[in-house]
């Protein structure tokens, strides 16, 4: 891949798994250095850590919650020490319970809220300051298809992925002085690993069909490094007009 | 044989439209409208005609909203949302708490409210949800950061809703209005031009007016707009259309 990343330094909140895992790598592919934030799952953070390493790439594993000021401000410093400043900041850590709104607790609503929509703008804020002194200055956030379409599985997760258009647009607008663009990546159906219980599971399982992702014109799912290209454009100079908007990565889903 | 009248709620009788809707229901509609009043807010249009005083914030007291809604004036049929708050700190200076704060008027509260009150309506018969959102779940304000992200909330809220308590006879609509009064100043922006001289962008020729909204609200509530389930219904005269002066 082309190095077109070179000497840049990206965080990615919950970088070190999933979706999470693959947008890192990509980052690191195009000649980033990434800062893989992680809360629970050292073992795979690590992992991602090493691969990127082997592959001759610059990455640090570090543990924080994006759910505690402190723990984004540790984060952020401890990017902009190890790599000289940050340019790539990529919100992507979240979550899902999976509950309907009879099953939500005020508690299980204040939780989702407080990863999903404050744990983005919580960074963002931590962020600013350095990202103020790049060049090439970048804000991706990770949201979801359920930003348009409802899940009807998880209301909680829809209405944090609807604020966070709204963070995207303003926060476009806001930074806009300061060469920062700010712009929302939303992902299909994404093949991840669930070996450490990534999410909860999907409570309905979904009609048995003769065709594999019937709602999908790709019929299949996306994969992590799919992710991870689309938002190696948004960090590049090519993406230098682009601000403010909301790309769908789902292979036409919404669209049946 | 006696006429049955609907009852309608109003949760929160200080937005701009609250009063106007409620009137409008009320002596054009042959609706009954109760109307709450979150205890935080102080507001000239606590008319107090039924006392209602809950905080739309805490589970705890829309349940007890509930109880009182359907004990003091029997079956509720509709329940019409309308909380919210605007804050003037941008993304870069806003405290954690002042935010939270904001997306818990304009959000939380909607998700409580759907919480206890869609389940009521499914219980009873069925009913609607009726959300007062406003062009700025889609638009960004400049100013208010926080007012837009609860509003982008509230959206994919009511359309989730609109699937769950579909199902079970409750139809989840939202109402896109354009600012209102005390509003317009509110969302005044250096970022945006979009809410100063709107006479000159509205392709209408006017700003929005409390009337604009409770028409809309009137239709959504009948029957003939029994097939409308999680729509958004934009009442803004056309200005989203805006996009450059001519």
């Amino acid at each position: 891949m082309t190095q077109v990343l070179q000497g840049r330094t990206a965080l990615v909140t919950g970088g070190g798994k999933g979706v999470g895992a693959g947008i890192s790598r990509q980052l690191a592919a195009a000649g980033a250095s990434v800062v893989l934030g992680y809360r629970s799952n050292p073992d795979l953070a690590i992992e991602t850590e090493a691969a990127i390493r082997a592959e001759g790439g610059h990455a640090l594993a570090f543990q924080a919650d994006v759910g505690v000021r402190a723990q984004v401000d540790a984060m952020v410093s401890a990017a902009v020490d190890t790599f000289g400043g940050l340019d790539i900041l990529v919100n992507n850590a979240a979550w899902q319970p999976n509950l309907d709104i009879d099953e939500y607790t005020e508690a299980f609503y204040d939780d989702i809220m407080n990863i999903n929509l404050r744990g983005y703008f919580r960074c963002m804020q931590a962020a600013l300051p350095h990202l103020k002194k790049s060049p090439c200055p970048r804000i991706i956030n990770i949201s979801s298809v359920h930003a348009k379409r409802p899940t009807d599985f998880d209301v909680g997760y829809a209405m944090t992925k609807g604020a966070m258009t709204m963070l995207t647009r303003e926060a476009a607008v806001e930074f806009a002085p300061y060469g920062i663009t700010v712009n929302a990546v939303l992902p299909g159906a994404i093949q991840i690993d669930f070996k450490s219980g990534y999410t909860t599971p999907m409570k309905r399982k979904p009609v048995e069909r003769e065709r594999k992702y019937p709602f999908c014109p790709l019929a299949r799912p996306g994969q992590p490094s799919e992710i991870g290209s689309l938002v190696a454009f948004l960090a590049s100079d090519g993406s230098s007009y682009l601000t403010g908007s909301s790309i769908r990565a789902d292979g036409g889903a919404v669209l049946t | 044989m006696a006429e049955i009248r609907e009852t309608v709620l109003i949760t929160d009788a200080s937005h701009p439209a609250a009063q106007t809707i409620a009137d409008r229901l009320h002596h054009k509609h042959n609706y009954n409208v109760v109307m709450n009043v979150p205890p935080l807010e102080t507001t000239d249009n606590d008319r107090g005609q039924d006392g209602l005083r809950y905080d739309t914030c805490s589970l705890a007291a829309v349940q007890d909203m509930l109880n009182a809604v359907s004990e003091g004036f029997g079956r509720l049929s509709h329940v019409i949302q309308s909380d919210w708050s605007i804050v003037r700190q941008d993304l870069e200076n806003i405290t954690e708490q002042a935010l939270k704060q904001c997306l818990e008027r304009n959000a939380k509260s909607a998700f409580l409210v759907s919480k206890v009150f869609g389940q009521y309506l499914a219980d009873n018969g069925g009913g609607s949800l009726l959300y007062l959102s406003t062009v700025h779940a889609q638009k960004p304000t400049g100013a208010a950061p926080g007012y837009s992200m609860g509003h982008g909330a509230v959206q994919m809220l009511c359309r989730e809703m609109a699937l769950f308590y579909g199902r079970q006879g409750v139809r989840a609509n939202l109402l896109q209005l354009d600012a209102l009064d005390v509003q317009t100043a509110l969302l005044d922006s250096t970022r945006t031009p979009f809410q100063y001289d709107v006479g000159t962008k509205v392709p209408l020729g006017r700003s929005s007016q409390p009337l604009d909204a409770a028409g809309a609200a009137a239709f959504m509530l009948s029957q003939e707009a029994g097939f409308i389930n999680g729509a958004d219904l934009i009442v803004d005269g056309g200005h989203l259309l805006y996009f450059r002066d001519r």
